[in-house]
């Protein structure tokens, strides 16, 4: 910034932008999304919505912005790549299907400042889509009042490869997956660091699955609470590499209950974890009290 | 005149005026023998062969329409109202007739008020068949102190400076939206009476990472926060300013968190406390500073009292802390993780170091720097 200009390329610049149309807008910070909407280069408003997600989050929404649900339809995948809120308020079912082997419903592909932000949002893999939600990169997501199941593999994983990502998963189902319900799978140099607060993790093959391994970063930190992680066929939570708290959960009817491969897994005395096929708690629990 | 020749008109005044709506028999307003207080005598009975060239109208309790020869006059209790304008015959007349093909009786302002992505702000918006379209709108010319402006549907209805005692509600039609991408401005500014409660439910409200606040409570008697959401503002979520004695606040299945300073500020001033509750709220990934900060430093008051239960206080600077003797906080089931500095800090401020109270029931653990940055009081359930 710091290079001079020559007046002629500012007289230029001006000419340019003086001839431009005045008010044409380059993006809204809300966009709506109707099943009756058409997507178009003016859709966005509540009385001329979109149709799309993507064609939302491609052509029309602003970084930082949002777009919101107008009513119940399936509205497509979507992969973000800048800063969004895709926001369902209880309209009905907002639907995010996937049903193409090896793609995912949602893959984010953000800046590492970017924050991301679904909520009320029903993400289906009818058994043959590959991801419910999937993290690249990315500063924080954010996961509310979501469904994501049938997929088959992953619901929701996170791999980002550098930096912090920050997440919450919260009153959220994410079940029905072949392979793990919630994967956290830093790589590089990354480490991720979140809550799972009123989450029900089931029927998938690992309801939880923390994972550092992949990764040089050491901050990776999981605070799981009020969850339900059962009946998964192999493991209710599994933690490998990594530091994890349990809280007020239940983990019955998996193949084991807790899985403790390497790194910490504390708890608060409070969770119930019985019932499970092979054992309750594979592995040690660390006991940590509340303060 | 003139009696009967407005008999059975509607009178709708202009925009600005406040509306007519006096009745007799039929509820609606229109010219009637009935006298009202001469302005200038006081005298309520004239002499009775003036009365073909006095009308009267009495609408509001206070104000009075007469006519004087051929000048129609207002006057009312309110000596600012524009009501003390004289209006001219023929503008009176003209509005009459107009009025007289229009709906019956403009509102003189409705405690509910309905808002919609459809609607259009006019001088008659406000029925659910013909909803107005902003808060702001809503707020400065329909909606009457102590009552209601509701969502119909989903959309964006932007930032509102609130005054007096009002509740806006959305219960679950969609995404009733409050956004502000102004550095420099609040999406929701309350500057109201010392006794006025203020509500607000089911609100998603947003800084699009460049608005300076979400909810910014300068004045008011309480004010309720439930199922909203205030996020990603480039300062705080909930910042509660009040200077004016004790003010309550109770927030409640809230969620303030992306925003870059703090989630929840309350930091009274002048000789104000806060008496409050945040109950399930999610206060996390402020990045800055605090998922909830509350100071006592800024205010002679000494009355402040935070209750925070079953929330979450993650991924900020530090999930909760505060600082000033004249401030007490407690906090029961709440989760602190993963915060970049501490847990919970009790720091010695100006004017002192706060008391906090615990349960032993948090979960307080995972933070960067402390967990405990300074002391809890514990105490026990009852």
């Amino acid at each position: 910034m710091t290079k001079f200009v020559s007046l002629s390329t500012i007289a230029t610049v001006m000419l340019v932008s003086s001839a431009a149309a005045p008010v044409t807008p380059s993006g809204l910070y809300r966009v709506w999304v109707s099943g009756h909407g058409t997507d178009g280069a003016s859709c966005g408003s509540p009385t001329s919505p979109c149709r799309t997600l993507q064609y939302a989050h491609d052509n029309i929404v602003l970084a930082s912005g949002e777009i919101d649900i107008l009513d119940p339809a399936g509205y497509g995948a979507v992969t973000i790549t800048k800063a969004l809120s895709i926001v369902n308020d209880g309209v009905g079912t907002a639907g995010v299907q996937q049903a193409t082997a090896g793609l995912a419903a949602i893959t984010i592909n953000a800046g590492a400042s970017d924050a991301i932000y679904l909520r009320g949002l029903n993400i289906d893999g009818l058994g043959t889509g590959d991801k419910g939600i999937l993290l690249n990169s990315g500063g924080s997501l954010a996961v509310t009042n979501c469904v994501v199941r049938h997929f088959i593999n992953y619901g929701i994983l996170m791999q980002p490869s550098s930096g912090t990502t920050l997440f919450s998963i919260s009153n959220t189902i994410i079940s029905d997956n072949s392979s793990a319900g919630i994967y956290v799978k830093p790589t590089g140099t990354a480490s991720a660091k979140g809550t799972i607060t009123g989450v029900e993790a089931s029927r998938n093959a690992y309801g939880i699955y923390v994972d550092g391994s992949f990764s040089t970063g050491t901050a990776t930190f999981v605070l799981v609470s009020d969850a339900n992680a059962s009946n998964n066929g192999s493991t209710g939570i599994f933690v490998g590499s990594a530091r994890l708290a349990i809280t007020r959960s239940t983990a019955s009817g998996n193949g084991d209950g807790v899985y403790v491969n390497s790194g910490t897994v504390y708890t608060y005395g409070d969770n119930r974890i019985l019932g499970n096929g092979s054992t309750d708690v594979h592995g040690v629990l660390t006991s940590v009290t509340g303060n | 005149m003139s009696g009967a020749r407005g008999r059975g008109h509607d009178l709708k005044l202009a925009a600005g005026w406040p509306a007519l709506n006096h009745d007799r028999d039929s509820k609606r307003c229109f010219p009637t023998r009935e006298r009202a207080p001469d302005p200038r005598t006081g005298a309520r009975e004239g002499p009775a062969r003036d009365e073909p060239r006095k009308a009267f109208c009495k609408c509001l309790p206070s104000t009075v329409l007469w006519r004087r020869n051929r000048t129609w006059q207002t006057t009312t209790a309110n000596k600012e109202s524009p009501m003390t304008r004289p209006v001219s015959f023929s503008t009176i007349a003209a509005v009459m007739l107009v009025s007289s093909a229009a709906a019956p009786v403009t509102p003189s302002g409705l405690y509910r008020v309905w808002v919609s992505g459809h609607g259009t702000d006019g001088a008659s918006c406000g029925s659910p068949t013909s909803p107005c379209r902003t808060l702001q709108y809503a707020h400065d010319n329909i909606v009457l102190a102590s009552g209601e402006i509701d969502i119909l549907d989903p959309a964006g209805y932007g930032a509102v400076t609130i005054t007096k005692a009002l509740s806006i509600v959305n219960d679950g039609v969609g995404t009733a939206g409050v956004q502000q991408a102004n550095a420099s401005s609040a999406a929701i500014t309350i500057n109201a009476g010392a006794s006025d409660a203020i509500y607000l439910r089911g609100l998603n409200i947003d800084g699009l990472g460049t608005g300076q606040d979400g909810i910014v409570f300068n004045s008011g008697g309480s004010l309720t926060v439930t199922n909203c959401v205030v996020r990603h503002f480039a300062q705080t979520g909930i910042l509660v300013q009040t200077h004016n004695g004790t003010s309550l606040l109770s927030i409640s299945n809230t969620i303030a968190s992306d925003n870059a300073v703090n989630g929840i500020d309350i930091t009274p001033s002048k000789n104000g406390s806060v008496k409050g509750t945040i109950t399930g709220v999610d206060a996390s990934r402020n990045a800055a500073s605090y998922g909830i900060w509350v100071s006592g430093d800024s205010t002679s008051g000494t009355a402040t009292f935070v209750m925070v239960s079953d929330s979450n206080l993650s991924s900020n600077g530090t999930g909760i802390a505060a600082a000033g003797a004249g401030v007490r906080f407690g906090i029961t089931r709440v989760i602190v993780t993963n915060n970049s500095v501490d847990g919970v800090g009790t720091f010695n401020g100006t004017s002192g170091v706060p008391t906090a109270y615990t349960w032993g029931d948090n979960r307080v653990s995972g933070n960067t720097r402390l967990d405990i940055n300074g002391n809890l009081t514990a105490v026990s359930g009852k």
